[in-house]
């Protein structure tokens, strides 16, 4: 058998790659620069009211709307806010942290803790758990990011965006959603490694449809696919081991509209596996979903064994349903 | 900004736009994602770009660092993997290529980011070892672990291929002046 020569093939096939790109053009990169900007000011802004707001003891209630579709209608802070950011602008007497949990640049694990992060915040789109309602918050000691939002057919990439877009409102889903509301809560504290590959993390995300149908079949869909994926998995291996891994998927609870999933990859040796070529970057899943309306919600929490403890999925279901009441 | 800065830049953008998203491509193996990432990089470029083209003596390897390092970012694939699925199903995307070239890409999945990192900027990008570690924020001898291991990972998936995957010669440095894109045998 004759050598292929490596360096050849491999340049042929970036060449015919780059060739075949699309090219979205330099003044499109130059505009989504801008809107980065704008959107980085809109986000330093509407943080300091939610600051503000939260201090001031504001009272939030949620209305439904087309079925389900949670609005705040009394959510006017009695102090005004200036565009101004950090812990400094808010009143609250825990420095390191807002009520509404949101991470600020002297947050620490082992920072003094919220006492009003026991009710959910909104933050003039949806409701978000505070930390200390996450799963798993007495040993995570969860820190929030700052919600995002992404309409439909969003795109984006993430990493400057904590909590930013995914690619369920990729065109070409089935039923893809019209928006998605989004918070990513870190985990700071917990160690690196041993099936955290990119540290413990957990989003609250809520995708919102035309109708309560759509919804409804998303919901299906995505639980459906979760639930039948351990067979994707067939023939991986772990890209530290190169043992054979295996992805065990379960439902662990379940409500009316609603089901707690656990999902882990372990390999033969039945540590917590790392796939090859394919970005695991947690060996453990674990997913609650709900939906009611329009709203599909999803929690998913990403690390080692530590987020496969389903002990209390049953009732943490009803504190995922509750957010979406 | 000002139009001389805008025009730099789409300078900038046309002539190296391409074969960045190639080098990313071989990184993920999915060109929609590759075009994905690249875009996001030149966008973050021209937020900074008049300290970026002022100061920074390669823009194109910022660009690539930046592109590369989405492209792996954990809080890119932060949903479920089911996307991650959808995606591997599309590696055929890109018409034209032929098996070997499927097969070298998909091969570079099955290795580690890091190395396949190293492994395409080395065989295709053309930069020395010490190049890539400064680029990529590592050693030398980091480097050089990470394509040795890079190569014997590749090996299995790339039997046909076993000759070209052997010990690389001692390199030296690029300078500015030559093509990044240039080809040699290891």
């Amino acid at each position: 058998m004759v050598s292929k020569d490596f360096d050849s093939t491999l340049s042929d096939a970036i060449d015919r790659a780059a060739g075949a790109a699309n090219t979205a053009g330099a003044t499109a990169a130059r505009n989504r620069g801008r809107e980065r900007t704008m959107r980085k000011r809109i986000v330093i802004s509407t943080t300091s009211i939610i600051l503000v707001a939260a201090g001031a003891g504001a009272a939030f209630a949620v209305s439904s709307h087309n079925g389900g579709t949670p609005h705040p209608t009394a959510a006017s802070p009695s102090v005004s806010a200036g565009p101004s950011t950090g812990a400094s602008t808010s009143p609250n007497s825990t420095p390191t942290r807002s009520a509404s949990g949101a991470q600020s640049a002297t947050a620490s694990p082992s920072a003094p803790r919220s006492s009003s992060s026991t009710t959910s915040v909104t933050t003039g789109f949806e409701v978000w758990l505070t930390p200390s309602q996450l799963i798993y918050d007495s040993t995570m000691k969860w820190l929030a990011s700052s919600p995002t939002s992404c309409t439909a057919g969003s795109f984006e990439i993430t990493s400057l965006y904590p909590g930013g877009c995914s690619e369920h409102t990729n065109s070409g889903d089935p039923y893809p959603a019209e928006q998605m509301d989004t918070r990513v809560f870190s985990a700071p504290g917990v160690a690196m490694g041993n099936g955290a590959w990119a540290g413990t993390t957990a989003d609250q995300e809520f995708y919102s449809y035309a109708n309560a149908a759509d919804a409804q079949s998303a919901y299906q869909y995505f639980t459906h696919a979760i639930l039948t994926e351990d067979s994707h998995f067939a023939g991986s291996g772990d890209a530290n081991t190169h043992l054979a891994v295996t992805s065990t998927t379960t439902e662990t609870a379940q409500a009316s509209g609603a089901m707690a999933i656990d999902s882990k990859l372990r390999a033969s040796n039945g540590t917590p596996a790392e796939l090859e070529g394919n970005s695991s970057e947690a060996s453990d899943r674990h997913y609650f979903f709900a939906v009611r309306g329009d709203i599909v919600e999803m929690i998913l929490v990403k690390g080692g064994p530590a987020v496969s403890d389903t002990s209390n999925d049953a009732s943490y279901l009803q504190t995922v349903i509750n957010a979406l009441n | 900004m000002g139009v001389e800065l805008e025009q730099d830049f789409d300078a900038f953008y046309a002539s190296t736009h391409r074969r960045v998203v190639g080098q990313i491509y071989a990184m993920t193996g999915s060109l929609h994602e590759a075009e994905d990432c690249t875009q996001e990089a030149y966008a973050r470029a021209w937020q900074q770009w008049a300290k970026l083209s002022a100061e920074y003596g390669n823009p194109e390897a910022w660009v690539r660092t930046v592109a590369a390092r989405l492209a792996v970012s954990s809080w890119r694939k932060a949903v479920n993997r089911l996307s991650a699925h959808r995606r591997e199903y599309q590696t055929a995307e890109v018409s034209g290529l032929n098996p070997d070239h499927l097969a070298v890409v998909s091969a570079l999945r099955k290795i580690s980011a890091d190395q396949r990192l190293a492994i395409v900027l080395y065989h295709y990008g053309g930069l020395s070892v010490e190049e890539i570690a400064a680029e990529t924020s590592s050693t030398p001898s980091s480097v050089k672990a990470r394509l040795a291991r890079g190569r014997k990972a590749l090996a299995p998936h790339l039997t046909e291929f076993a000759e070209s995957l052997g010990t690389p010669p001692p390199r030296t440095p690029l300078t500015s002046e030559q093509p990044q894109a240039s080809r040699r045998e290891i």
